[in-house]
């Protein structure tokens, strides 16, 4: 392999990266633009969610609460229940969101200065049901100061039903990350080989001195850099802009993030070749990148939850290993030596996909 | 014959005046004439960018004039473009039938969009199949036959509604010599009848064949004439043709004389063009002189006419320089 | 002297089908050999072999005395395929500098040899502009720039001039020639006869097969009988009735006049008293046949001993 030759090849994709505007934009906002998406339509307000009760006892104080939610912008009391059951089948059949339950002896708990109030959530939308939460317990809050319990503590029991690993809302960012770095890895670098191989461009290369591994290091090498750079952004973002704590250590993460990008760039790279021209690669790449990633990598619904076939779907998607990697790094601080599983399958697809690449170059006659 | 000439030029069945399509600030046919009587062979040339596809997709009804005004068979194409279509034959440079039907079912589907009904169309398509000598392969796949054959099958689909007007695209590229001479009887064949030809073409030798030619520059027509007479005007570039054996040394000279512009071999002989303003005698005996001194004597030194070619890449430098000035 | 790219019976076949039966052909140093032929007839087939893209079925290959699939013949060969293999977005400058960086030159070396190169095609000026927004012409000469980079010894031109005026065609081929004189080997696919007759020797294929192969001198010499053109209004209408006149071998209708091979033996003087006698207002002119005009001539023969057998 000589390094010139991989020079050349980076340094002419890295001119027509400059070329084209479309891509550059690609590369330059679509990591903040997800972000923001994410991390900010995610969490609009909430109005008006439908709100179902169970008061075990009808008192003063139980009637005063209900008033106060039935009177907030963000909830609408909609039912009122006798049983748990009946409560838990709306809750399930969707027809109210959130259901609140004022146990019967509220009003002597008050007074003894203790006491527990449920909020029962439906933990399907994650981010409506932490909204939720918030306004709930602010509304018994302001209520218990206007009653002279400002001291009172008392508790929120909220029990969320069908996503009960749900996270704070940290938990978004860095599966945001990892769905920027599929879609910029995979995508550009799919592109970059159908474009190849649609211009006559490479039955020109392939009468010059260049070498496959050559052509595909070189090519990969600019996106590469690319796909760190947004990577670098959008964690930044995340830490200064989000306030998302990053508790272990950066390096791990740049790491462990090297590693999925890589990995994305083969599959990106594996499509390219695979369709051949650029429509149908961008296609591809999007479909096989951006919707596992953001659906089957545990970044908005829990993986756990999923049905079983899907589960087991889930462990051919990178992203899956990637996200888990990133919100254990970020926000528990762990080490990946720990997890260690995460990191050898990742390495495991690398290599798969590596040799799927080559053999399928090979095929092409790709140089 | 004379008066057969004139009234066909009264009765022309393409005729565009001051034809203009523009782009943004990007003018890419700039108030052009073109008329073509029936039985007339028209040649529409010029390179890749010149103009000639706009021209055509105007003529053709499928892009509308920035300016001008086209009349198809006495038909208004800004007024009655449906009407006026349906007077047009287009055969495209490349392949536009289905590879995967065969030639009979190409031409039926073609006579359906045609809107020809049961007898007529099987009559048409029949005419078709034995007029374009289709009829040894009509039941087989277009897309499994020769260039040749596709190119005839081509002509037989846009032949199929009678126009009175046909369009052709580069119809002879990439075709060995024979086959284009072929081709063209076919089309001479087609002007017998009176049918109006226009021709678009990057070719030299494909546009020699038409009986007039208009040269594209930069979306205008530069000169406009029939290719016998146009290999007669007087070039300022005046040519030597020189025969001689063994005068590869003689040749490897003249090469770096400045007068020469470029040396051409043609028909067995070697045509010297020389710079505008060169004395082409004085000139001749010159290289006589240098022939005699290396011991080749020439067979024929002699300035001769311009062949077509000269004269088109004449005009073009002039044009070029024009522009550039 | 060895020839610098030699084809000795190669046979090719995609699958059952043959695309190239019995091919031998030779080109030295300093020469232009012309491969003609129609679409299809399998020139590019014969360049990619030549180029190492594809394996011969049967036959011997060398170029430079290696077997067309030794990356050590890369650096010293240039192939043009059709349309080119430029990257449309990048400038002419970025493209040169690609194909430099390619064959390993030092930045110095590449910077002086780009400035040459651009400087011999009548670029210079152009550095900035992408490839894609050139005319044919200067997309065709960016090419052989791009192809004349490596400085090599052996060059594949697959139609290098289609789709471009005739002045840029003649400014292409008084690149080619200046490099020919620098004794490179060119092979020259075209479907162009007058572009053939400009090379050196011409090798005509047709269907696979070589039909004739020599210097276009010889070519145009070896063909039977005089070639005349006959001139008048409306003479194209005459063209059946001059195939039965007494003499005539063919009549070939060219735009507004009639090429007219008689058969050998018959004076021009003889034919044109006997016209006269017959049609009026017809001019006969002996025209010195082209090497396009023999083609057809021979074409045309054979297809009627085809038929006749």
């Amino acid at each position: 392999m000589k390094l010139q030759h991989v020079r050349a090849i980076a340094r002419k994709e890295w001119w027509h990266l400059l070329r084209d505007s479309r891509s550059l934009m690609l590369i330059l906002l679509m990591p903040s633009m997800l972000l923001f998406l994410f991390a900010y339509a995610l969490s609009l307000d909430i109005t008006n969610l439908p709100m179902g009760v169970l008061q075990e006892s009808h008192t003063a104080r139980s009637n005063a609460i209900v008033a106060r939610f039935d009177g907030s912008n963000a909830f609408e009391v909609v039912a009122e229940y006798t049983n748990r059951q009946q409560l838990q089948a709306d809750i399930q059949s969707g027809k109210v969101a959130a259901a609140l339950v004022l146990p019967r002896n509220l009003d002597q708990d008050l007074a003894n200065q203790r006491g527990q109030i449920q909020l029962i959530l439906d933990g399907v939308d994650a981010n409506s049901a932490r909204l939720a939460e918030n306004y709930a317990q602010a509304i018994i809050n302001d209520y218990l100061r206007t009653e002279g319990l400002v001291n009172l503590p008392i508790e929120i029991e909220d029990r969320v039903w069908y996503n009960e690993a749900r996270e704070s809302r940290m938990a978004i960012v860095p599966g945001v990350i990892a769905v920027v770095m599929a879609v910029i890895g995979a995508l550009m670098t799919s592109l970059t080989f159908a474009r190849e191989m649609e211009q006559s461009n490479l039955v020109m290369l392939r009468t010059t001195a260049l070498t496959k591994n050559e052509f595909l290091l070189g090519k990969l090498i600019p996106y590469f850099v690319i796909g760190m750079g947004d990577f670098l952004v959008a964690t930044l973002a995340a830490v200064y802009l989000f306030d998302v704590p990053l508790r272990g250590s950066p390096i791990a993460l740049t790491l462990v993030s090297a590693l999925f990008l890589i990995v994305v760039m083969l599959q990106g790279a594996l499509l390219s070749l695979i369709a051949g021209t650029q429509m149908l690669a961008a296609q591809m790449s999007l479909v096989s990148t951006f919707l596992p990633a953001f659906l089957l990598s545990g970044f908005v619904f829990a993986i756990e939850n999923m049905p079983q076939v899907l589960q087991y779907l889930t462990l051919i998607v990178p992203a899956r290993y990637y996200v888990a990697l990133s919100k254990l790094i970020f926000l528990k601080g762990v080490s990946p030596l720990v997890i260690w599983v995460e990191v050898v399958s990742l390495c495991a697809i690398l290599l798969v996909l590596l040799r799927v690449v080559t053999l399928k170059a090979r095929k092409l006659g790709l140089l | 014959m004379e008066a057969e000439e004139r009234s066909s030029q009264a009765s022309a069945l393409i005729d565009a005046r001051g034809l203009t399509r523009r782009f943004g600030d990007f003018v890419a046919v700039d108030g052009i004439d073109v008329t073509v009587g029936p039985g007339e062979v028209f040649g529409l040339l010029g390179a890749n960018g010149a103009g000639k596809t706009t021209a055509i997709r105007m003529l053709c009804g499928t892009l509308a004039p920035t300016a001008g005004s086209i009349m198809v068979a006495g038909q208004d194409m800004a007024r009655h473009a449906r009407r006026a279509r349906g007077q047009i034959g287009y055969v495209a440079q490349r392949f536009a039938l289905y590879g995967d039907l065969t030639v009979r079912e190409n031409l039926r589907l073609q006579a359906g969009l045609y809107g020809l009904a049961g007898g007529r169309s099987r009559e048409r398509i029949q005419w078709a199949l034995t007029h374009l000598a289709l009829a040894d392969v009509a039941e087989r796949m277009a897309g499994m036959l020769p260039l040749g054959y596709q190119r005839r099958l081509a002509l037989a689909a846009a032949l199929l509604h009678e126009p009175k007007v046909l369009f052709l695209d580069e119809p002879t590229s990439g075709v060995d010599p024979m086959a284009r001479q072929q081709f063209w009887e076919l089309i001479y064949g087609l002007a017998d009848s009176g049918i109006a030809i226009l021709v678009t073409t990057h070719y030299m030798n494909e546009a020699l064949f038409c009986d007039r030619i208009a040269l594209m520059d930069a979306g205008r027509i530069v000169v406009e004439d029939d290719p016998a007479a146009l290999a007669h005007r007087s070039l300022s570039t005046p040519i030597l043709s020189l025969k001689s054996e063994g005068g590869g040394t003689l040749v490897q000279e003249l090469r770096q004389w400045p007068e020469v512009l470029e040396m051409i071999p043609s028909a067995g002989q070697l045509r010297i063009r020389l710079r505008g303003g060169c004395d082409a005698t004085a000139l001749a005996s010159r290289i006589r002189g240098l022939a005699d001194e290396s011991g080749v004597a020439p067979l024929k030194l002699e300035q001769v006419d311009p062949e077509f070619e000269d004269v088109v890449v004449a005009i073009l430098e002039a044009s070029q320089q024009e522009r550039s000035a | 002297m060895n020839a610098l790219i030699q084809v000795n019976n190669l046979r090719f076949a995609y699958g059952d089908a043959p695309v190239l039966e019995d091919i031998s052909l030779d080109v030295n140093a300093g020469e232009i050999i012309a491969l003609v032929g129609a679409d299809g007839a399998g020139k590019s087939t014969l360049l990619q072999l030549l180029v190492g893209q594809l394996k011969p079925d049967e036959g011997e290959l060398r170029v430079l005395g290696l077997n067309p699939t030794n990356p050590d013949l890369r650096s010293d060969l240039a192939y043009m395929p059709q349309g080119f293999g430029l990257y449309l977005d990048l400038s002419v400058q970025e493209n040169l500098a690609f194909f430099a960086d390619l064959h390993g030159m030092d930045r110095e070396h590449s910077a002086t040899k780009i400035r040459d190169l651009l400087a011999r095609t009548g670029l210079n000026g152009f550095e900035d502009r992408r490839a894609g927004q050139l005319s044919g012409g200067m997309m065709q000469k960016l090419a052989l720039a791009c192809a004349l980079v490596t400085e090599p010894k052996v060059m594949f031109l697959d139609e290098p001039t289609t789709g471009v005026d005739p002045v840029s065609r003649r400014a292409f081929w008084r690149l080619l020639e200046a490099v020919r004189n620098d004794g490179v080997a060119i092979l020259y696919a075209t479907a162009n006869m007058d572009e053939a007759e400009r090379c050196d020797r011409v090798t005509m294929l047709d269907q696979g097969q070589v039909i004739r192969q020599d210097t276009p001198l010889a070519l145009v010499a070896e063909t039977e009988g005089q070639l005349v053109s006959v001139q008048g209004k409306g003479v194209r209408g005459y063209r059946d009735a001059l195939r039965e006149f007494p003499g005539v071998a063919f009549v070939f209708p060219v735009g507004p006049r009639l090429n007219v091979w008689l058969h050998s033996g018959i004076r021009l003087e003889t034919f044109r008293e006997q016209l006269a006698s017959n049609f009026s207002g017809l001019e006969v002119q002996p025209l010195t046949p082209t090497l396009h005009d023999a083609a057809v001539r021979q074409l045309a023969s054979s297809e009627e001993a085809g038929r006749g057998s």
